[in-house]
């Protein structure tokens, strides 16, 4: 397992460096003209030249690129065009935002969807079942930018339970992690029930049973263990899409994370920013596919890697 | 807050503002002692950048207040002193600053007459790219005489210099903190001004902190409190979202937000927490053309198009009536250089404008409704970026064009290629604005021969303007240079039609009633936060 893990680790390598060609080449094909961020509307043809002269837009992509490695693998990943802050310090103080909310929202999911589809797996066909699987394709089926706007509506400017937009405390995660959770929450449930049906419906559940154990030790011990592994590898499948919703539930809610870094820096054309956060959130997905795997093989014994 | 707006056409919008501003809480007058202390939690439409005018043209709220200028503008458009005093010579070629006594940074260290020359060198070195180099061309050599003093020598007369000292971008910093933590740091985690505020910190996407200076004695004679300010701190966020903007003052998040979405003024302004207070933007949306394109190149399909505008609608349908008529890239409440006789030019007229194009050889002659250019089929391409306001402004232009027999095609672009395309001049019609508290500069930047391609889009080339341009760049008197500002409109909007201003849009403040003294005013960007403070909740 640990060969595997370190063969997978030196494979991701190529990965991110494909990764960041990409997103450097994407950048690229934009007509980037930074002059109008730094010089402003009203320069002179000679300012914007020596704007672009002093942000090296004047040579060629690959020097561009070659330039740019060279100076992220000194550890230095250039400033924010518009802030002008080190764009290491921005990644530093939005990621552990990003990981909070995003840990708190798949947290929330798991917590609520697992016992929710266990349940629904168990009373099938009941007014419990269909409840539980209704609520699943609502959560499925509600976008979470208009998700959010209603709960703001709701608890913030209605009720004024909680604040509408910002960070700082435990209340300030609620929206958000809500909002962002819901969809995943769904998807988990509606997995959990299918495949604890699937599992219900083997030999060795029927040999524990004769064995005369309670039916909520089979379920919930030997049944749901060997159901899980799905449900872990939709993690996988799904963190891209988790990314992609925090990006949207960051901007309506304001939330000083890495997704909202991502959209002030397309609407700002920062694109050192933009450049930044991409390659780390490609290579986030590809970090967090690689700990699914792995999570397989602690899930199941029988799966030798 | 009475006359706001001076808006002739206006009128009725004139009055919606005053009313709401007669909303203002009961006690918010004279005798209301203020109160030192309390957060004003501010709400950004619009998100901070780094605070440092070599190093970028969109300057934040906070800079204002973080950093002081030599002199102000008055509300009545009249220049004040500020940091310094000045006098000029008869010849208008000498300028004189001499420092009010006793102003220090925030580092500690006192505001010398090294600082104003440094300044001067900095804006007028030829190798930065300063944004506004262009603005200090008259300046000649700047000396100081003696610890406080600093002459200016001018190579002619420049009435306007007063303009470009005033706005935040020729706000005085400490050159011995500038030089030790250089252009790139300065302005992002440290600076050192002499304003009101100090910064405490920044965390872009987060918040930007700035706090009271506590030393502050050297206030405008335009503010009523000449010390220190009464709020503790200003927190300013950025939300990017309309809808969640609004929702942040609704839930209480906020103290003040700026420019929520025009969709949702009107049910602010029925909210019993909340005051909103509307004034025009020194701003305009328009639309304007390639001189050199044809048939655009002929001023009479450009006359046309002028007498093909409808601005009401667009007001009333599009901006939910936040918005003033422009007839003239100057907005009416620049009174001293606004030109009335621009309203009437152009009147609404399908006729007229058919007859033009008719005269120009514009004609439908295949009866599909639409004219044909040359004997063929005629579908001018008009660029818009993707920001709402102004693609649905081109779609209603587009169907007002409609009505006169010009079919024009909408063309939706990112502005990387719209920039890059009015560059080379590859383009016919585009819908443009611009937000800048000088509409004369302006007009300088957009019809300037000298100015093609950078600023000078439209690419016009009109020997008399560029001669009214020269005289009104040296004109020796604010009302000598706004004379030429006229007669520049006269030609610009009264013949030329390079440009067609649409409207004036209105900024848009709501706060909650624990607000008082916030009063921004219609000709600066930026409110002033010396007589702001909190009551008691």
């Amino acid at each position: 397992m640990l060969r595997y893990a370190l063969r997978r680790l030196v494979l991701l390598l190529p990965m991110a460096f494909i990764i960041s060609f990409v997103v450097f080449a994407a950048m690229r094909m934009i007509p980037i003209d930074p002059a109008e961020l730094v010089v402003g509307p009203y320069a002179s043809m000679e300012q914007r030249e020596a704007a672009r002269k002093e942000l090296g837009l004047d040579k060629s992509v690959p020097a561009q690129y070659a330039i740019y490695l060279g100076r992220v693998f000194s550890g230095d990943l250039g400033r924010s065009l518009k802030s002008g802050k080190p764009i290491g310090e921005l990644i530093g103080a939005t990621l552990p935002n990003s990981l909070l909310l995003g840990g708190v929202a798949l947290g929330l999911a798991y917590l609520i969807a697992i016992p929710l589809g266990v349940l629904a797996a168990m009373k099938q066909n009941t007014a419990v079942d269909q409840g539980a699987m209704a609520f699943a394709l609502l959560g499925i089926s509600i976008p979470n930018f208009w998700l959010g706007l209603l709960l703001v509506l709701f608890f913030a400017v209605n009720l004024h339970w909680l604040p509408a937009t910002g960070s700082g405390t435990a209340a300030h995660l609620v929206l958000p992690s809500v909002t962002l959770g819901l969809q995943f929450t769904a998807i988990v449930a509606r997995m959990t029930r299918s495949s604890i049906l699937e599992v219900l419906r083997q030999d060795f559940i029927r040999a524990l049973y004769a064995k005369g154990l309670h039916r909520t030790r089979v379920v919930y011990v030997h049944a749901l263990k060997n159901a899980i592994i799905p449900v872990i590898s939709l993690l996988g499948l799904h963190l891209g899409s988790l990314v992609g919703g925090s990006v949207i539930v960051e901007t309506i809610f304001a939330w000083p994370g890495m997704g909202l870094l991502l959209v002030n820096g397309i609407t700002g054309r920062d694109y050192p920013v933009v450049q930044a956060v991409l390659t780390l959130l490609g290579c986030a997905v590809l970090v967090a596919n690689l700990a699914a795997d792995l999570l397989y093989a602690v899930a199941d014994r029988r799966i030798k890697l | 807050m009475a006359g706001l707006v001076t808006g002739r056409r206006g009128l009725l919008t004139t009055a919606a503002i005053i009313g709401a501003a007669s909303a203002l809480p009961r006690g918010a007058g004279a005798q209301e002692q203020p109160v030192r202390g309390g957060v004003l939690r501010y709400g950004l439409a619009a998100e901070p950048r780094r605070m440092n005018q070599l190093n970028t043209t969109w300057m934040t709220d906070a800079t204002q207040h973080m950093y002081d200028r030599l002199l102000t503008r008055a509300p009545d458009g009249s220049y004040v002193p500020h940091l310094a005093t000045w006098t000029t010579s008869p010849d208008g070629l000498v300028w004189t600053f001499k420092l009010k006594p006793g102003i220090k940074f925030h580092s500690g260290e006192p505001l010398t007459s090294a600082a104003v020359k440094w300044w001067f060198e900095q804006a007028r070195d030829p190798k930065g790219f300063y944004g506004f180099k262009g603005s200090y061309q008259s300046v000649d050599s700047v000396e100081t005489t003696d610890e406080l003093t600093t002459v200016v020598k001018l190579k002619q007369p420049d009435a306007n210099l007063a303009f470009i000292l005033y706005t935040v971008y020729s706000s005085i910093h400490n050159p011995k903190t500038y030089e030790r933590v250089g252009k790139d740091a300065y302005g992002v985690n440290i600076e050192d001004g002499t304003g009101a505020f100090k910064l405490k910190e920044w965390t872009p996407g987060d918040k930007l902190v700035i706090e009271r200076n506590n030393d502050y004695a050297w206030a405008p004679p335009i503010v009523k409190n000449q010390g220190a300010a009464w709020l503790d701190q200003i927190v300013y966020r950025y939300i990017a979202d309309g809808a969640a903007l609004t929702a942040a003052i609704e839930a209480g998040d906020m103290d003040i937000i700026v420019q929520p979405n025009p969709a949702d003024v009107d049910r602010l302004k029925t909210n019993p927490g909340l005051v909103v207070l509307q004034k025009p933007m020194p701003a305009a949306r328009t639309i304007y053309f390639n001189t050199e394109a044809k048939p655009w190149n002929d001023v009479r399909v450009r006359q046309a198009m002028a007498h093909a505008i409808q601005r009401k609608p667009i007001i009333d349908r599009l901006l939910f009536g936040q918005g003033l008529a422009a007839y003239s890239v100057v907005p009416p409440t620049f009174k001293d250089m606004y030109l009335p006789d621009c309203e009437k030019f152009f009147p609404y007229d399908i006729a007229k404008a058919k007859a033009l194009l008719a005269e120009a050889g514009l004609k439908d002659s295949d009866g599909d409704g639409f004219v044909e250019y040359e004997g063929k089929a005629w579908e001018p391409e008009m660029l818009v970026t993707s920001i709402s306001e102004l693609t649905q402004l081109a779609q209603v232009v587009q169907a007002q064009a409609a009505r006169i027999g010009i079919k024009i095609k909408i063309v939706q672009l990112d502005v990387e290629s719209i920039n890059a395309r009015t560059l080379a001049g590859n383009f016919g019609v585009l819908t443009g604005f611009y937000l800048w508290d000088g509409p004369d500069t302006i007009i300088d930047w957009w019809v300037h021969s000298g100015n093609i391609p950078a600023t000078n889009r439209a690419r016009l080339r009109d020997a008399r303007i560029d001669d009214l341009i020269g005289k009104m760049r040296s004109a020796p008197t604010l009302p000598a240079r706004y004379g030429y500002v006229k007669d520049i409109q006269r030609i610009m909007h009264g013949e030329l039609n390079t440009i067609i201003p649409v409207y004036h849009p209105l900024d848009t403040y709501v706060f909650t009633k624990r607000v008082r003294g916030y009063e921004p005013n219609p000709m600066t960007l930026y409110p002033r936060m010396h007589d702001v403070w909190l009551a008691k909740a």
